[in-house]
């Protein structure tokens, strides 16, 4: 499996756990709920690759350990 | 009495979190005596926004709404000040922008123009909310985990703390650190158990 296909399914099973009521509001973009995100990171639209991006961060600052859980 | 210029405007979502969430900065600044000109709602346009800054020449500007790498905008997402057009609006003063990516761009040009600081950020502001309290977003737990660390640094400007104080104090990822109360789907990959406390940060 490509590695970027791989990214994309660890960012949807991330996104697959967020709870139902929680939202995503980027300031510019508008407000998006995990169902149009996964939709978004599935399309690769520019919303979806700020959300990959910013998990990438989250698990690459995890693995730094700026941030650990 | 010192001088501060707001720009809160409220026509969607995500502007009507922060003019919410802002509206404690205008009871905050008057109880430490600033002269307050709040451009609100409607009120944030550049028309009004230049005459506040001309009249007033403030020594502390607070930004709130959309933005880009080289513009911020006001009202109906209409630009307010942008880079290469009339960042010297901003000389002489301390500015920050509570919105995204102008920090870039704008805040390099408007320094450049002789801000005395410019505080904002370089990529998007993100922040989470949760379905149904768009009515009270004062109420939104969730929002308040991003508004509050974003506007201690206001208060802290409306406090005349030095905008260099601020720098490294604010520069943590809100969005990371809330992540890290989100429900880990994958354990595989190292990752220990969620509510762990976190002394790092």
């Amino acid at each position: 499996m490509k590695t970027s296909l791989k990214i994309i399914r660890l960012v949807i099973a991330r996104l697959e756990v967020w709870p139902e009521d929680a939202k995503l509001a980027i300031v510019g973009l508008g407000t998006f709920n995990k169902k149009e995100l996964i939709t978004h990171v599935k399309k690769g639209t520019d919303v979806g690759r700020k959300i990959v991006e910013i998990e990438l961060e989250y698990l690459k600052s995890l693995k730094k350990g700026i941030l650990y859980a | 009495m010192p001088k501060v210029v707001f720009t809160r405007p409220d026509y969607e979502i995500v502007t009507h979190y922060l003019f919410v969430w802002s509206q404690k900065l205008v009871s905050e600044a008057k109880k430490n005596k600033w002269t307050v000109t709040d451009l609100r709602k409607s009120q944030a346009t550049i028309a009004k926004f230049t005459a506040a800054v001309g009249k007033t020449s403030p020594a502390l500007i607070l930004l709130h709404g959309h933005g880009n790498y080289s513009s911020i905008s006001g009202h109906n997402g209409k630009v307010i000040i942008q880079a290469g057009q009339n960042e010297n609006i901003l000389k002489n003063a301390v500015t920050y922008a509570f919105s995204c990516q102008t920090a870039k761009e704008l805040g390099t040009a408007a320094v450049e123009a002789g801000a005395k600081s410019y505080i904002g950020y370089n990529e998007d502001f993100i922040f989470f909310q949760t379905e149904g309290m768009e009515k009270s977003p004062a109420s939104d737990k969730r929002a308040a985990k991003f508004m509050e660390p974003a506007l201690e640094v206001s208060t802290s400007l409306l406090a005349k703390k030095p905008p260099k104080s601020l720098q490294e104090k604010h520069r943590q990822p809100h969005f990371l650190k809330f992540q890290r109360s989100l429900p880990r789907p994958l354990p595989s990959l190292g990752q220990k158990s969620p509510g762990l406390p976190d002394k790092k940060l």
